[in-house]
């Protein structure tokens, strides 16, 4: 791409540019008024604020959740624990008085 | 006067921020309108641009001027626009008609023809004309607004501005 600009372009930018000024001229705004944007900017801090409000409360379910759960499993897992030894515990008892039994009648 | 508007709006002043808009609210509707032809368009997105600004005020780093930075967001929510709706490009006739003032007509026809040549060219090189060329930005400024590299956006005006001398030629004829 070359820099230099040809005499072509440069009256091209030039009729650019004043296109753009009377563009400017022509182009009719109709501008809302100072109240309209204090009520725009007022109605987006609203919902900003509902929206911090919805998400902080997610925020704290979720940690309710989360909290719920761990205490439920620091009171539940050693219980499951215990409860595995026992049953395991009783299942060997039951194995050795069979064993035995099997053993008494063997040498009877 | 700007710079201290702004900090007093991040400041979370909002009399300031409403007046600061209210300032930059012509320049963004008549930047959408020059870019897109369709004054429909141009109010929407204008709209939509406003409120973003209100969102984003807190980012605004005075790194460039507040209007770069409006400018910025309101080729982003045009692009956006564009991009869901699918329009088809749409001069707006009304607009084109208001436009051609016959009273001017006679002395200025040529700086219509211009706009309206403009119009139809496509977005990817409509965008960087008109801020290179209505604007003044510099590649590198627009480049960063667009997320365009410097070099195509270089090349994009070039071709444009080809286009744009071919539809003017058309138009002579």
């Amino acid at each position: 791409m070359k820099d230099e600009q040809s005499p072509e372009d440069k009256e091209l930018e030039s009729i650019l540019k004043q296109a753009n000024l009377q563009t400017d001229d022509r182009l009719h705004v109709n501008e809302p008024s100072l109240r309209y944007f204090e009520g725009l900017v007022q109605e987006q801090n609203d919902t900003w604020h509902r929206r911090l409000l919805v998400e902080l409360a997610c925020l704290w379910g979720i940690a309710f959740i989360f909290i719920s759960f761990l205490g439920l499993t620091l009171f539940y897992v050693p219980l499951l624990f215990i409860l595995i030894q026992m049953i395991t515990t009783l299942i060997l008892i039951g194995y050795f008085l069979r064993e035995r039994k099997e053993m008494e009648v063997m040498r009877q | 006067m700007d710079s201290e508007r702004i900090r007093r709006a991040q400041a979370g002043d909002q009399q300031a921020l409403a007046a600061l808009l209210k300032a930059h609210y012509s320049f963004i509707v008549k930047y959408v309108w020059k870019m897109s032809g369709d004054e429909q368009l141009a109010y929407d997105v204008t709209q939509d641009t406003i409120v973003k600004a209100i969102q984003k005020i807190q980012q605004f780093k005075h790194k460039s001027t507040f209007s770069t930075w409006l400018i910025q967001m309101a080729t982003h929510t045009y692009i956006d626009y564009k991009r869901k709706q699918k329009r088809s490009r749409r001069i707006d006739e009304k607009a084109i008609q208001e436009w051609k003032n016959p009273q001017a007509q006679n002395t200025r026809d040529e700086l219509y023809d211009v706009q309206e040549a403009l119009w139809v060219l496509d977005d990817h090189y409509r965008i960087p004309i008109v801020l290179k060329h209505y604007y003044g930005y510099d590649y590198q400024e627009i480049s960063s607004m667009t997320n365009v590299k410097a070099g195509t956006l270089k090349s994009r005006v070039h071709y444009g501005l080809k286009k744009l001398r071919k539809e003017l030629l058309s138009h002579e004829r």
